[in-house]
């Protein structure tokens, strides 16, 4: 672990975008001691000022203070990067462990189910599924974390087909413990590693399409400072009030670079090999 | 002085709009011949087959192909194809007199067959969303070759009105039967422009119909495409690609003014912004709630802050420039008095409850859910992409669960009937028909049942004006304000047309160049 | 080869039925149906159900989707139930519209992902390497919506030099196709970076070095050509990337392609359109993958007895 700490400060796009983790994390979680006003009331003889001393971003199409909504925005897209990615890791990692060390029928299921998948570009789907289960953040979460499935699902049986013939487990057979028990205890923890950082740059990813999901206007539900959703309303006043499109744009782009700066650290820090030249 | 000269300026601008349509100013030049109009719209037509779609943005194009027998102009309504109607002094008789020597484009010529036709394939067809409008007319007969008799069930009231809704324009029959289910992409009407071609996502072309039977056309060709994003199509006009645009962005008119390049076009309409309640759900039956949740909004605040000061103020649930239109008592903003009503309901704490809200509404709806948090009715805003909020809340009562709604009324052919009668009476709650709101008052059931078999002009408005009252004291939707439909057009162009009902005509259009 | 082919094709035969499946069921899982949408807010019973009826939409499940299998066969999609045009009639105008698109910002990847690549492996660790690897990043991290707006707002609003929506002119497609293809070259970038350092490294470089070939020569003629193997593969995922962001893509410039119809379809409910779009995005998705192979195979022959 401390290997690893080091790895990653020895990195310096790496810790930047690891401080900027930090960051988001931080305002996500303190939002509502952050926020300098109510992200939800606004002034309607106020709408689509500039920045001003009062207004450190300006405010919005209903006059709502734009700097606190999007730190509230930061609480919301933290929710959807951790349940994304939760839904794709419960899914995808348990059948992809099964699917490799059974093999048999079950693993040609498994693995048709992900062909099917995989055969649609995962933007269609991720639409789809929200259509069909409704809009709203939370079914855009389930969506992007439905489609990340077949991600971790290859991910994880590649790692355990390699896994299968070392004789340390083997071993482990050999001294009688239970397949559920060399599953969990012996195979699990060896691809986890991959899983770690394979999870960090699905987070970013997450953040990606959820924001374009609320782009579509498929996603958040207003009056939600979702920071897709701001950019989508932001859009009609390009013209005359561009800072409601520059503002919460340029944050999805600096969180979003954070995630994979670090994630790459990451990937760098637990497995030198790997590492880019 | 200044000020008087202000406040004669003001009187000046509200004159104009109460006015309602404005056509653009005509020039002191005579018009000439000639010239291709690109008119982009925010979205392209699904069908031009008046009777197949419900798309403003079909009935705008289909406006310019198609003449009805009479026709909502921006003077009022006229009669068109129809030269002269007389009724029977019992209201159930009809006769059209129709114009003479009118040929569709396909050269069938426009009969009295050609209009039974038309009309017979509507009330009879199964899956029209407006076959119950044609209901009441019992029999259609081609007296001689240029004399519609029909014999109505009861008197009709809206008949001459709803004959100005494009929807009931004549279409060829030789094309109708030709084309079948392709009559959608290759209309034949008997207007000032035909149809030539239509890429589908690409361009619509419309020529000059050169053997017109009234003025022709000045313009030789319209061409026609679709920018869904409202600056897209800004910049398309001032960027000199399209010479007419509808719909422009309110937020952006006050920009466009300024140019010497572009004119904004706009009228006040008979579109009103609706704040409505399911009846059926408690508080909402109670109509202290609902005239408080009327005063908790701040509507004035809407107009200058969501609209940009293009909406006036709602005087009526339904728009201006309606027939059986009356004046009213504007609701005042006033929260002190909403939270007193609340109270006498018994409510002194106010109640938590769900707004359903469609995505191009979001906007306004927050605003309101905001003003109504004020006086402690706490909404839960629930936005719905249209196919689901449409499903959502024209459930059958008992299923029915919304309890708060925005949504927009437009008056298709300019009677109170429409919206009053199938939005309001009891008979047309669903699943029957488009009362979803399932407010039941017999008195208001009585004057429009009444407005309905009245052919007398002068009655039927004493009629409305009843039954609006009494909408007006029980308030089963609260209006927010009448929306102004704008477009924008390059100042070379003269004599564009919008109307009421949110139509752009382009027959008398022109370029000056 | 020719057998590696056909086995690679047939595979996917039974992956494209399962898509049909998909397809058909996701459709009709939508909440509301095309009767519904059509007849809008003022329609009584009767006019929906009549319209059902007309539509087709009352049989069983099971005898629509067989007419949807039988018409598949025959290259006819059926009609859609907006405008009642056949689908093809709605497909066949759009699809250039999105080929133009996916092929232009195709050229754009390759042409920027390659050129800062190799700029950036050659002069690795100097201040170009940084610079074309932060633009990577940046480009890969913004959201295209947030892209196309910020171009919209510099090259169109403020610079008035390219038109923002549209597709009338050639001109209408540099902003789209830069704000597709601009994140797909960050990926193809630091794939060809890498690739290229790692060839760099190998032997017959080496050798090549030591033969005295001058430094120009080498790359484009030794190092490069086998540097670019990878690069395609990652440019044959990034163009199945594509075609999911076209849909964003399309909606932000008011492209009139295949992405947009589908998202206005839904809203719409239109069955045969949605099936007809997501169907072909389905079966491009697949067949691109499919070309990835078979070049991959070309160009590294041990892949076709793997």
């Amino acid at each position: 672990m401390l290997v690893v700490l080091r790895r990653i400060a020895r990195h310096r796009s790496g810790l930047a975008g690891g401080g900027l983790v930090l960051v988001f994390v931080a305002v996500g979680l303190l939002a509502p001691w952050l926020a300098p006003h109510d992200p939800l009331r606004g002034d309607l003889s106020r709408t689509r000022e500039d920045p001003s001393a009062e207004h450190w971003l300006g405010t919005d199409e209903l006059g709502r203070d734009v700097l606190s909504r999007i730190i509230w925005g930061a609480r919301l897209t933290l929710r959807v990067g951790l349940i994304a990615v939760a839904i794709g890791l419960l899914v995808g990692v348990p059948l992809g462990l099964v699917s490799g060390y059974v093999g048999g029928a079950f693993d040609l299921l498994a693995q048709r189910l992900v062909d099917v998948l995989l055969a649609f570009p995962g933007v269609l789907l991720a639409i789809m599924i929200v259509a069909i289960m409704g809009t709203g953040l939370e079914n855009v979460m389930i969506a992007v974390g439905v489609v990340s499935i077949p991600t971790y699902t290859r991910l994880v049986r590649g790692q355990v087909l390699a896994m299968k013939p070392l004789p340390f487990l083997e071993a482990a057979r050999a001294l009688g413990q239970g397949q559920l028990f060399i599953l969990l205890f012996h195979v699990l923890p060896n691809t986890l590693s991959p899983i770690i950082v394979q999870s960090t740059l699905q987070f970013a990813t997450s953040i990606l399409w959820a924001a374009g999901l609320s782009f579509l206007g498929l996603g958040a539900q207003a009056p939600a400072p979702e920071w897709g959703a701001l950019v989508a309303t932001g859009k009609t006043y390009l013209r005359s009030a561009p800072h409601l499109v520059i503002f919460p744009g340029i944050v999805i782009s600096l969180t979003v670079m954070a995630l994979s700066l670090f994630g790459d650290a990451l990937r760098d820090a637990l497995d030198p090999r790997e590492q880019l030249p | 002085m200044t000020s008087t000269r202000q406040r004669l300026l003001g009187l000046l601008c509200l004159a104009a709009l109460i006015l309602g349509p404005i056509a653009a100013a005509e020039g002191q030049t005579a018009p000439r011949r000639g010239g291709t109009v690109r008119m982009v719209e925010p979205g392209e037509p699904d069908s031009l087959d008046m009777a197949r779609t419900l798309a403003n943005y079909s009935f705008i194009v289909g406006e310019q192909i198609f003449e009805g027998l009479f026709r909502w102009t921006p003077k009022g309504l006229v009669p068109w194809l129809a030269q002269d109607v007389r009724v029977s002094p019992d209201g159930r008789s009809w006769t059209l007199k129709l114009r003479q020597g009118v040929l569709f484009h396909d050269g069938t010529p426009l009969n009295a067959e050609a209009v039974k036709f038309n009309l017979e394939r509507i009330r009879d067809g199964k899956a029209f969303t407006y076959a119950g409008l044609l209901a009441p007319l019992a029999d259609i007969k081609a007296a001689d070759d240029h004399t519609v008799q029909i014999t109505m069930k009861t008197p009709y009231g809206p008949f001459r009105a709803l004959l100005g809704f494009i929807y009931f324009g004549m279409q060829s029959p030789t094309a109708l039967r030709k084309h079948g289910e392709d009559s959608g992409s290759s209309p034949v009407g008997t207007g000032p422009f035909k149809f030539q071609s239509w890429r589908r996502g690409g361009e619509l072309t419309l020529v000059r119909n050169d053997g017109y039977w009234g003025d022709k056309a000045f313009l030789d060709r319209i061409v026609v495409t679709a920018i869904p994003d409202l600056n897209g199509r800004v910049s398309a006009l001032e960027a000199g690609d399209a010479d007419v645009i509808v719909e422009v962005p309110p937020s952006e008119v006050a920009r466009l003014s300024k140019s010497n390049r572009v004119q904004v076009l706009s009228a006040v309409t008979s579109r009103n912004q609706w704040l409505r309640f399911n009846e059926l759900k408690t508080p909402y039956d109670k109509p202290q709630v609902r005239r408080a949740a009327a005063l908790a909004t701040n509507r004035d605040a809407y107009i200058k802050g969501v609209m940009q000061g293009h909406a006036t103020r709602a005087r009526n649930i339904v728009g201006p420039g309606v027939v059986g239109y009356t004046e009213l008592e504007p609701i005042p903003y006033d929260p002190a008095k909403a939270k007193e009503l609340l109270a006498q309901a018994g409510l002194p704490g106010g109640f938590n409850t769900t707004m359903t809200c469609a995505p191009s509404d979001e906007l306004i709806c927050q605003a309101v859910v905001q003003d109504l948090a004020a006086v402690g009715i706490n909404a839960k805003l629930q936005t719905l992409e249209w196919g689901t909020f449409l499903k959502y809340i024209m459930m059958p009562a008992a299923e029915n669960e919304y309890q708060m709604s925005i949504v927009t009324r437009i008056s298709q052919y300019l009677d109170a009937d429409f919206p009053l009668y199938p939005d309001f009476h009891s008979a047309n709650w669903r699943p029957k028909g488009g009362n979803h709101l399932f407010y039941k008052n017999l008195e208001v059931d009585r004057f429009l049942d009444a407005t309905r078999v009245e052919t007398d002009v002068e009655k039927r408005q004493t009629l409305f004006a009843s039954a609006m009252k009494l909408l007006w004291a029980d308030l089963p939707v609260v209006p927010l304000y009448s929306q102004h439909f704008i477009v924008g057009a390059g100042s070379q162009l003269k004599g564009v047309e919008i109307t009421p009902n949110e139509r752009v005509l382009l027959q008398k259009a022109w370029l000056d160049r | 080869m020719i057998r590696y082919l056909g086995r690679r094709a047939l595979v996917t035969l039974p992956t494209l039925w399962l898509v049909t499946v998909v397809v058909f069921s996701m459709v009709r899982l939508l909440p509301g149906d095309p009767a519904e949408t059509i007849a809008g807010l003022h329609a009584t019973q009767d006019a929906v159900a009549g319209l059902r009826q007309e539509l087709g939409l009352d049989r069983p499940l099971l005898v629509q989707y067989g007419q949807f299998l039988r018409g598949l066969v025959r290259f006819d999609l059926g009609r859609s139930t907006m405008s009642r045009a056949p689908v093809l009639d709605e497909l066949l105008p759009r699809l250039p519209v999105s080929l133009t698109l996916a092929i232009a910002s195709m050229l754009v990847a390759i042409v920027v992902g390659v050129l800062l690549g190799v700029a950036a492996a050659l002069r690795r660790r100097t201040w170009v390497d940084y610079v074309a690897m932060s633009v990577s990043v940046a480009g890969l991290s913004t959201p295209t919506f947030v892209l196309g707006l910020l171009l919209i707002l510099v090259l169109s609003v403020q610079w008035r030099l390219l038109p923002a929506t549209g597709a009338t002119s050639g001109w209408h497609y540099v902003l789209p196709s830069l704000t597709l293809g601009l994140p797909a070259a960050a990926v193809v970038a630091r794939m060809a970076r890498s690739s290229l350092l790692e060839v760099l490294k190998q032997d017959f470089v080496r050798t090549a070095w030591a033969k005295g070939l001058s430094g120009r020569v080498v790359v484009s003629r030794h190092a490069l050509k086998n540097a670019l193997i990878p690069v395609i593969t990652i440019s044959g995922l990034q163009f199945g990337q594509l075609m999911g962001g076209a849909v964003v893509v399309e909606s932000v410039f008011g492209l009139p392609g295949l992405g947009k119809l589908l998202v206005d379809r839904v809203l719409g409910r239109d069955y045969p359109v949605i099936q007809g779009v997501v169907l072909i995005a389905a079966c491009g998705f697949v067949v691109t993958n499919l070309i990835v192979d078979v070049v991959y195979s070309l160009a590294d022959p041990r892949i076709r007895h793997g």
